[in-house]
């Protein structure tokens, strides 16, 4: 063995020997910020709790858990848009996350309700079509490994065919391959869907106030109508500071991006 | 024995045979036409039952026309066959067919008005015979009237006869008009009041009197409600009926109460109450006699319902506040701080329409921030009284120091019994306010930017959220996308790969073993042919038995060959089989066979060993040769080879 090559295998061994070592600090780590964070928010430090959630989440750490905590931290300091934003996150990775649904139903009842008290109509449950109603109920994960295990399914099954000889078997395993290829074609069409989701679908959260003036154009100074708090809007478009935006009743208008949480 | 037998089955087809025979040949059966009310008095708006049956013997299904029921109201019809049979006997022309129907149909009526009604007559249409029943005229007497023809209800009934012998009544009820309904079942309505004010409760109660066995009751149409607030009193669970023992008229009878309801008008002048309708399941005798289901109608009621005094009524009073009721209004606390929430909560509690009540109501109160009620009602609806509570709770935020004094916290209430105004006050209706910690004297702070103190509304839901978790999984990789990671990738292709790579390699082999074949055939030809052309050569010179010998081999070795088989051991019948199953047919086999047999004849046959003859021989072994090099060879099978 040349002396490059017994150096680089030694570099390799080290390397392959320190880095567990390294995860295992930074587990720790997150681990105890985690626990500092919660002991704030049961101590009513609500402010240093969002802080420390969020500083977790600026690693680059999405858990579902995590955005949780720090959108119910957000609540109880009263920012109930960054609650809703930060739950909207949580629903995107774990769309079944119960505790989640919960909330983020009372807080959009209340806000609601707070709206209708000032005399004004709001309606934050969320308006969706059949088919979108249908992905928000997947994460990206799971419609992409439903559709992997029901593609890999129907190709052994195929491949185990071609060795049957018994034609009850051989019937038996067409009838299955049918309905994997029904399963395949349906957890395929949710998979894409999710990821057109996650790539094109641009939505946000307004986090800005009670209610948020949606202007006419950029820095114009004509409102076209107003959003409550915690409402869900599609990004369309961007220019310098300023975000165009779509409701859910179809209205377009402008608002400063900093208004808006992007999910 | 079998005699006996025969002798009996004879008798009884004779029998028939000769009864149908005689039906044919004589006098057309008349049809039974029977026409039945369920009851023996028809009162006005009271829904009756009415059964036509006919029953007829005929060759041929039988035509019914039934009767136009014209003034009266059909509010349903029903057909029923309970027997319909036939039967034929003889062949061809002598064919004869025997039936016997009998159909029912029942329409249940309502006469709107009273009167007498005339029913045509039932037609039925028998074997080309038409029959007519007699015209069918119905009594129908005016609803709450004492002129009808029926019987009156202190008649006793026969078919009451067998019901058990009766205890002591509980009360006797006068205020029922006999005539007017069913001896036997009758729906009655029962106010406790004949004249009330508006919004005063009155009970009204739905009464089964019944001197038979009621099996089940359901009420079918609850009285009507039309003009009052309505509700329904808890009388102890839908399956159980309070039930007393009566006298009407002299009658005694079963009372059970199927509903009650405490109404309060919401109108006044005269209210009418519509009838109820209860379909009752009746059974004469013991438990296990025959039931019958009846349909039965109460008379409707008339309430006068008198207006509220105008006298002493106070400014702004709510009509719908009638009752007796006590009342209190309190404020959580008299001393807050600017931004602490205040709640003023009223109640009022007592008897009467409590879900209808109206507590006063606080829209700008200066210097506070008024949120909307919350309201909460509860209603305790039994032993014919309607009794609760109604409470409002106003969340209030102070919005500038001072002294405060919440207006408008008297409430006025109409009490039909005293028939007079009461106006109550709360005790509560004074509260200072001091300035905020953070603030000077008179600012506003807003409850949104202090939300973790106080008791309101932000507080409450802060109480009802879930709260957060102390389990997360920080280090799992839950964020981006599957669908473009490689791996994901790599396996979505893998198995379509793996698919096609084996459905490739087992075609390719398949491929390889038919070449193998065709190789060997070709192979197996040409070494025929070869062997042939030399045999060919030394024809004449060759000894007959080597030969024939030769040829022989030359066919054996070529089937060899061809079929990879070992066929020298074969007997002749074994070749032909073995040849057929490999893919030659029956005629080529055969001939194959007649060859090798023929070699082998010819071998010992010094005759046969003419030089013409040994042409010929050959010329049809590669006839043969050539034929059988075209034949495609099935491979072999494994306890074949």
């Amino acid at each position: 063995m040349t002396k490059p090559l017994t150096a680089f295998a030694l570099a390799a061994c080290l390397i392959g020997m320190v880095s567990p070592v390294f995860a295992q600090d930074r587990a720790a780590t997150l681990n105890d910020m985690f626990k500092e964070a919660n002991n704030a928010f049961w101590s009513g430090d609500y402010e240093k709790a969002a802080d420390l959630y969020a500083g977790i989440e600026e690693l680059g750490v999405r858990a579902p858990g995590l955005s949780f905590n720090r959108a119910t931290a957000e609540e109880r300091l009263g920012n109930l848009g960054d609650a809703v934003l930060h739950y909207e996150r949580v629903l995107r990775r774990d769309p079944g996350h119960e505790d989640t649904i919960y909330n983020l139903t009372i807080i959009r009842d209340y806000i609601a309700r707070r709206a209708n008290e000032d005399g004004r109509d709001a309606d934050l449950a969320p308006h969706a079509g059949p088919w979108r109603a249908i992905l928000d109920r997947f994460s990206p994960r799971s419609a992409a490994f439903a559709f992997l295990a029901f593609h890999m399914a129907l190709f052994v099954i195929l491949i185990l065919r071609r060795f049957v000889r018994s034609e009850m078997t051989r019937l038996t395993l067409g009838v299955l391959i049918g309905v994997l290829v029904i399963l395949t074609f349906a957890t395929g069409a949710v998979a894409v869907g999710k990821y057109d989701q996650e790539v094109n679908l641009h939505e946000a959260i307004v986090t800005h106030g009670e209610t948020l003036d949606v202007m006419e154009g950029p820095s114009s100074d004509i409102r076209r109508f107003i959003l409550e708090e915690g409402s869900r809007v599609r990004v369309l478009e961007t220019q310098d500071d300023w975000t165009k935006l779509r409701d859910d009743q179809g209205r377009d208008g402008w608002v400063r991006t900093k208004q808006l949480g992007e999910i | 024995m079998r005699r006996l037998l025969y002798m009996t089955v004879l008798a009884i087809f004779l029998s028939t045979a000769s009864a149908a025979h005689a039906q044919k040949g004589g006098t057309p059966n008349q049809p039974k036409i029977g026409i039945n009310v369920d009851r023996d008095t028809l009162v006005q708006g009271e829904p009756f039952e009415l059964t036509i049956s006919i029953s007829t013997q005929s060759a041929v299904d039988p035509v019914v026309r039934l009767p136009q029921f014209g003034a009266l109201r059909v509010l349903r019809q029903s057909e029923s066959h309970p027997m319909s049979f036939s039967f034929s006997f003889g062949t061809g022309q002598k064919n004869q067919r025997f039936s016997k129907h009998e159909s029912i149909y029942t329409f249940l009526l309502v006469a709107d008005r009273p009167g007498k009604y005339q029913l045509n007559p039932v037609i039925v249409e028998v074997d080309g015979n038409r029959f007519k029943s007699q015209a069918y005229t119905l009594n129908v007497t005016p609803s709450g009237s004492n002129s009808g023809s029926g019987q009156a209800m202190s008649q006793t009934d026969p078919k009451n006869q067998i019901q058990p012998a009766p205890q002591a009544p509980d009360a006797t009820v006068e205020d029922i008009d006999p005539g007017a309904v069913d001896p036997n079942y009758f729906l009655h309505l029962e106010l406790s009041k004949s004249e009330v004010t508006a919004g005063q409760m009155v009970i009204l109660t739905v009464y089964l009197y019944t001197t038979w066995n009621v099996a089940n009751i359901r009420l079918i149409r609850e009285p009507g409600t039309e003009g009052f607030w309505a509700e329904a009193i808890d009388t102890g669970g839908s399956h159980r009926h309070n039930q007393t023992q009566v006298t009407v008229a002299g009658t005694t009878y079963d009372r059970v109460e199927l509903r009650k309801l405490a109404l309060f008008p919401i109108k006044t002048g005269e209210i009418t109450i519509a009838p109820a309708i209860a379909q009752i399941e009746v059974r004469r005798g013991g438990l296990f006699s025959k039931r019958k289901k009846v349909k039965r109608s109460s008379q409707p009621l008339t309430l006068d319902v008198l207006p509220l005094p105008e006298k002493d009524r106070p400014d702004g009073f709510n009509t719908a506040n009638v009752g007796r009721y006590s009342y209190r209004a309190t404020l959580d606390r008299t001393d807050a701080r600017v931004g602490e929430p205040v709640t003023l909560t009223m109640t009022a509690r007592g008897s009467g329409n409590i879900r209808n009540l109206v507590l006063p109501q606080l829209k700008d109160v200066s210097g506070f921030k008024v949120y909307a009620p919350e309201t909460e009602v509860n209603v305790n609806a039994r032993a014919n009284n309607v009794t609760g509570s109604r409470s409002s709770r106003i969340l209030m935020i102070p919005k500038e120091s001072g002294v405060f004094v919440i207006p408008g916290l008297s409430w006025s209430y109409f009490d039909p019994e005293a028939k007079e105004y009461r106006t109550l006050k709360g005790s509560a209706g004074k509260i200072t306010v001091k300035p905020g910690e953070n603030s000077t004297g008179g600012s506003i702070t807003s409850v949104e930017s202090d939300p973790g103190t106080g008791d309101g509304a932000f507080d409450r839901l802060n109480r009802k959220l879930r709260s957060i978790t102390t389990r997360a999984d920080l280090h799992g990789d839950s964020d981006g996308i599957t669908l473009n990671r490689p791996w994901f990738l790599f396996l979505v292709v893998l198995a379509p790969f793996a698919w096609i790579m084996i459905a490739v390699v087992s075609r390719t082999r398949r491929k390889m073993a038919q070449n193998k074949l065709k190789g060997r055939s070709r192979k197996a030809d040409a070494m025929a042919r070869v062997a042939l052309t030399q045999l060919s050569k030394g024809t004449d010179s060759m000894p007959s038995e080597e030969f024939f010998a030769e040829i022989q081999r030359i066919l054996v070795d070529f089937l060899e060959n061809r079929l990879e088989t070992a066929v020298a051991g074969d007997t002749m019948s074994e070749l032909d089989a073995r040849l057929i199953d490999r893919g030659f047919n029956e005629e080529q086999a055969a001939r194959i066979v007649s060859e090798i047999e023929g070699c082998e004849f010819a071998r010992f046959a010094r005759g046969a060993s003419a030089s013409d003859e040994r042409r010929k021989a050959l010329e049809r072994v590669e006839d043969l040769v050539s034929e059988l090099g075209t034949v495609r060879v099935t491979p072999p099978k494994k306890d074949d080879a």
